[in-house]
């Protein structure tokens, strides 16, 4: 290990658990997150593996109805929301703008705990009352009418919110007050922008579901008529509170991973990110449009018919600022030299299954079409290429880039790709062929689909062809875990910067960091994509080591 | 002085807390007199001055850095937002074409249009014209069997609202002998079902009693 | 300063960076709270807007004396917060002390009137929710379809409402204690601001709640 790193600057499970430091927090969320993920795909594989053929093969209809509930539950609310922020937001996000921590490193530890609390209540709920089976939307009057397990849930998700909030929170103020002399806005990282976009969307739009899950709450436990028609309440209300949270949250799960990819993009294509200043600025009007959208959830739930129509139009702007990511990147690609390693293959992989994922979601977004298509699986593919595809995928390639800098070791580069081969294959065998069966008609949430048959006789090839495809794409992800493991223990040492790239955290720290990340603050006098000068600051960092 | 912060001067605060009571008390009046409409308006609006002078005075917000001014303005802003969008659902819900202009307005213009044009009615039709264009190639007249069973005496076996239900959904009740499915498809494809009205209907069953 | 100088943190520069990020993140928390009302807000919007007249003959059930009063002790104890402020950033702590048990002395007045208005509303059979059921003269008349809505809001609001006095009630215990133990100085004094700041916002929502429950 390192000298006088961060790892190695106390010993012991306490110093762990008592650590204020955003590096080793970052890492405590990366083993959380590495086990909810673990829990989430065993779920997705036993979903998958009652698909494989109609009729029930393995599990009954109230099983079946479990299992995808708990799967969306643990994957959106303990894996895609606080992921990239969790892991790689608190790990990378004070280094890169020259920070010794973040603006409330207790408060940022809090945050840790408060999500285990949530995420144990989540767990005992499922355990000691069981049976969930609302879907992860916890719709009423399903949710209302359900067993005392939802209780559980909705304050699994109270609490957990909370660590959302402080988590922003803690980032937003960061960025504002504890920027390193010399890094202005404009030097600020793209990933430090897309992790600033996503903490104003985490604190403006989180305490609602606080609210939402308050009043579910109330109503389940005294029947306060909010929300449950049998009480004169009104269900689609829920759903407004719901998706007034829930759409943002889409953006809470997606921007960081966008930021990511431009750093990626930059560092791999040795290239100034192309169109810096919009990048940086859409991730800010993504954030804020995220806002207004929420009512295209609800197109078929009986909202008025203005509100459809304002919804619709409101969620095409959002194309706008995503399109404008897209073509940024592939213009520093076409600009620079690309350079294939694994974290910029996740790249690639994250530009070409996010686009399907948007483009997709654009088609949804039409009111016309997504009348037909609402509740099949054409809308399950959708939001897995942007949810997994999408933001998993961005976790998955900046876990990549950043390992050398967490763990001070490298990882096999041959396995990692073959890896990325692999849950690309698999990823795209697994949900592509959902776009197919959703369009023809098959209903989303169903455990057995043998009625379907007579009508759709192909849909029980697709349906194996997806179950097969996720078994590959699992396949793949065992094989990083494997190859991490092996780089933890047995992995070559890595440079400060084994990449080449630009942004403080490589430029300004040691092959780990330290405990306080720098020796001395960091003066910073250029961008964070200054690649021309790229040889200087390597030259003046190999004189420091 | 780390914290060269503005002090708020006492009688600023004393002269606050004097216009925040007053408020008080005007905003209990007013309410307590009938406005009409009025009220709600007035009451949120003494409430929202009141909430003001909270925040720029007592939270010192006028002294402050204008990046907590900010963060104030975007968590109302959006608290408004939420508001204003769920009540432009709960209160417009179920009323269609409220727009002033685009396609709704005109999906509503083609219904109207649509509702003034009465509904064509098919010409009134002779029973032996209706028999020998849509019937008789599978029901004979004189006892013969054919691809249906013969109408010879039929409203001795069936009551003339069997008949009809027998004509217009025929697969409810299928003589045993006979293949389901064939007489409602054939009725289709000749357009029977759209070009013959009612009243043509009624007289061929008045008129397969006297055969 | 040295005591200014023991109290900056190793991550921060100057206690002034210290001081506006601890206040900046104090805003943001505030929004938080705001947005989490706004969710009632709106659902009392929804069906005040669906049910007006209902909802105008039930909050004549509310005691809007009892409310005015709650208002104007509120605001006085906003008033004293602010004084307190003002003299810890003088340095004069014997006031500060002074001032937040004036304050503390409001917050409890308003709890006893709460609890008060929630027994009185118990004792004839007004509960939030399913419990719901009026009895007894000059309530009986209530017993009409989404009276409860209004009452399951109006407890919701003012219950969540009353959580916040109590911790702003704990929050000025702290204060007290701390201020005797003298960790202020009017070079730092970062917590009774913060604490202040938390308490208006308390007075805000409940400027919001007085006239949209009790009056109209």
């Amino acid at each position: 290990m390192h000298e006088g790193s961060y790892l190695g600057a106390s010993r012991g499970l306490k110093s762990w658990l008592l650590t204020t430091d955003h590096k080793r927090i970052g890492i405590l969320y990366a083993v959380a997150i590495a086990a909810f993920f673990l829990l989430g795909g065993i779920l997705a594989i036993l979903v998958r593996t009652e698909l494989t053929a109609p009729g029930e093969t393995v599990f009954g209809q109230d099983q079946y109805n479990q299992l995808f509930t708990l799967h969306g539950v643990v994957m959106v609310f303990l894996v895609i929301i606080p992921g990239i922020p969790g892991i790689l937001g608190n790990f990378v996000l004070p280094i890169q703008i020259g920070a010794k921590d973040v603006a409330f490193p207790r408060l940022n530890l809090a945050s840790w705990y408060i999500f285990m609390a949530g995420a144990v209540l989540a767990v005992l709920g499922w355990l000691l009352v069981g049976k969930v089976d609302t879907g992860w939307t916890f719709y009423t009057p399903y949710s209302s009418g359900a067993s005392n397990a939802v209780l559980w849930l909705t304050s699994a998700v109270f609490v957990a919110g909370f660590a959302s909030i402080f988590t922003g929170l803690n980032f937003i103020v960061t960025v504002h007050k504890m920027r390193a002399p010399g890094m202005t806005w404009n030097r600020l990282p793209l990933f430090v922008w897309a992790i600033y976009a996503t903490a104003i969307v985490q604190v403006l739009a989180t305490p609602v579901i606080g609210i939402t899950m308050v009043l579910l709450f109330l109503e389940k436990l005294l029947q306060i008529g909010i929300f449950d028609p049998a009480l004169g309440g009104d269900p689609v209300l829920f759903q407004h509170f719901f998706w007034f949270y829930s759409h943002p949250a889409v953006y809470i799960m997606i921007l960081p991973a966008m930021g990511i990819i431009s750093d990626l993009m930059g560092t791999f294509s040795r290239q100034q990110v192309s169109g810096y200043t919009f990048i940086a600025l859409s991730s800010v009007a993504i954030a804020f449009l995220g806002f207004l959208v929420w009512g295209h959830h609800m197109f078929v739930a009986g909202q008025s018919a203005l509100s459809s129509i304002i919804f619709s139009m409101l969620t095409f702007l959002i194309g706008i600022p995503t399109g404008i990511k897209v073509f940024n990147w592939v213009a520093t690609m076409y600009k620079g030299s690309v350079w294939l390693q694994t974290p910029m293959l996740y790249a690639l992989m994250f530009l070409f299954l996010f686009t399907i994922g948007g483009l997709t979601g654009i088609m949804v977004g039409v009111l016309a079409v997504d009348v037909h298509l609402h509740d099949t699986y054409f809308v399950v593919a959708h939001f897995h290429y942007v949810m997994m595809g999408g933001a998993l995928i961005g976790l998955i390639g900046g876990l990549h880039y950043w390992w050398p800098k967490i763990t001070g070791r490298l990882y096999n580069e041959t396995a990692g790709r073959i890896a990325a081969v692999l849950v690309f294959i698999g990823f795209n065998l697994t949900f592509f062929t959902q776009f197919i069966l959703g369009s023809r008609g098959m209903p989303r949430r169903y455990h057995d689909y043998s009625a379907l048959m007579d009508v759709m006789p192909e849909a029980a090839m697709l349906n194996l062809a997806s179950s097969l495809g996720s078994y590959i794409l699992a396949a793949g992800l065992v094989m990083i875990l494997v190859y991490a493991l092996h780089s933890l223990f047995r992995g070559k040492l890595a440079s400060a910067n084994p990449w080449g790239a630009c942004t403080l955290e490589w430029t300004h720290t040691g092959p780990v960091p330290d405990a306080h990340n720098f020796h001395e603050t960091p003066l910073v006098t250029r961008g964070p994509y200054d690649f021309h000068l790229a040889d200087d600051v390597f030259g003046s960092d190999e004189e420091d080591s | 002085m780390a914290q060269g912060h503005h002090i708020i001067p006492i009688r600023t605060l004393a002269v606050v807390f004097a216009v925040l009571v007053a408020l008080t008390i005007i905003t209990v009046i007013t309410a307590r007199i009938e406005l009409g409409v009025a009220n709600v308006p007035l009451a949120l609006a003494i409430a929202g001055s009141k909430a003001l002078l909270v925040a720029i005075v007592f939270m010192a917000l006028k002294y402050d850095n204008q990046v907590n001014v900010l963060v104030l303005s975007l968590g109302v802003l959006f608290a408004v937002v939420f508001l204003s969008l769920t009540l432009a659902d709960t209160e417009l819900r179920g009323v269609l074409g409220i727009t002033d202009a685009g396609t709704t307005v005109i999906a509503v213009e083609a219904e109207e249009v649509l509702q003034e044009e009465p509904v064509p009615v098919a010409a009134y039709q002779a029973p032996e014209e209706v028999y020998q264009r849509y019937c008789i190639t599978c029901h004979s007249l004189d006892g013969t069997v054919g691809v249906g069973p013969s109408l010879t005496g039929l409203t001795d076996r069936q009551p003339p609202d069997s008949i009809l239900q027998s004509i217009m959904d025929p697969d409810v009740i299928v003589v045993s002998g006979y293949t389901g499915l064939v007489m409602q498809a054939t009725l289709n494809g000749l357009g029977f079902y759209t070009n013959v009205s009612d009243a043509s209907v009624d007289s061929l069953i008045a008129w397969l009693g006297d055969q | 300063m040295s005591q200014a100088a023991g109290t900056l943190k190793h991550y921060f520069v100057t206690s002034e960076q210290q001081f506006d990020a601890a206040k900046m993140g104090m805003w943001l928390f505030l929004v938080t709270e705001i947005l989490l009302f706004s969710g009632m807000f709106v659902a009392y919007a929804v069906y005040r807007a669906w049910h007006p007249e209902v909802f105008a003959h039930a909050s004549e059930l509310l005691d809007w004396r009892l409310g005015g009063l709650n208002t104007l002790v509120l605001l006085a104890s906003s008033f004293t917060v602010a004084l307190s402020i003002h003299f810890v950033q003088k340095g004069q702590n014997r006031k500060v002390v002074v001032l937040l048990l004036i304050t503390l002395l409001c917050v409890a007045i308003f709890m006893v009137i709460k609890y008060f208005e929630y027994t009185g509303k118990f004792a004839h059979g007004i509960f939030p929710g399913a419990g719901y059921a009026p009895h007894g003269e000059a309530y009986a008349e209530y017993d009409i379809p989404f009276a409860p809505q209004f009452f399951s809001i109006y407890f919701i609001m003012t219950g969540i409402h009353g959580v916040h006095v109590l911790v702003g009630m704990g929050l000025f215990v702290w204060l007290v204690t701390r201020v005797v133990r003298g960790h202020f100085s009017s070079a730092w004094y970062t917590p009774v601001e913060l604490t202040g700041l938390y308490w208006h916002l308390v007075d805000i929502i409940w400027i919001f709640l007085f006239p949209l429950l009790y009056l109209i």
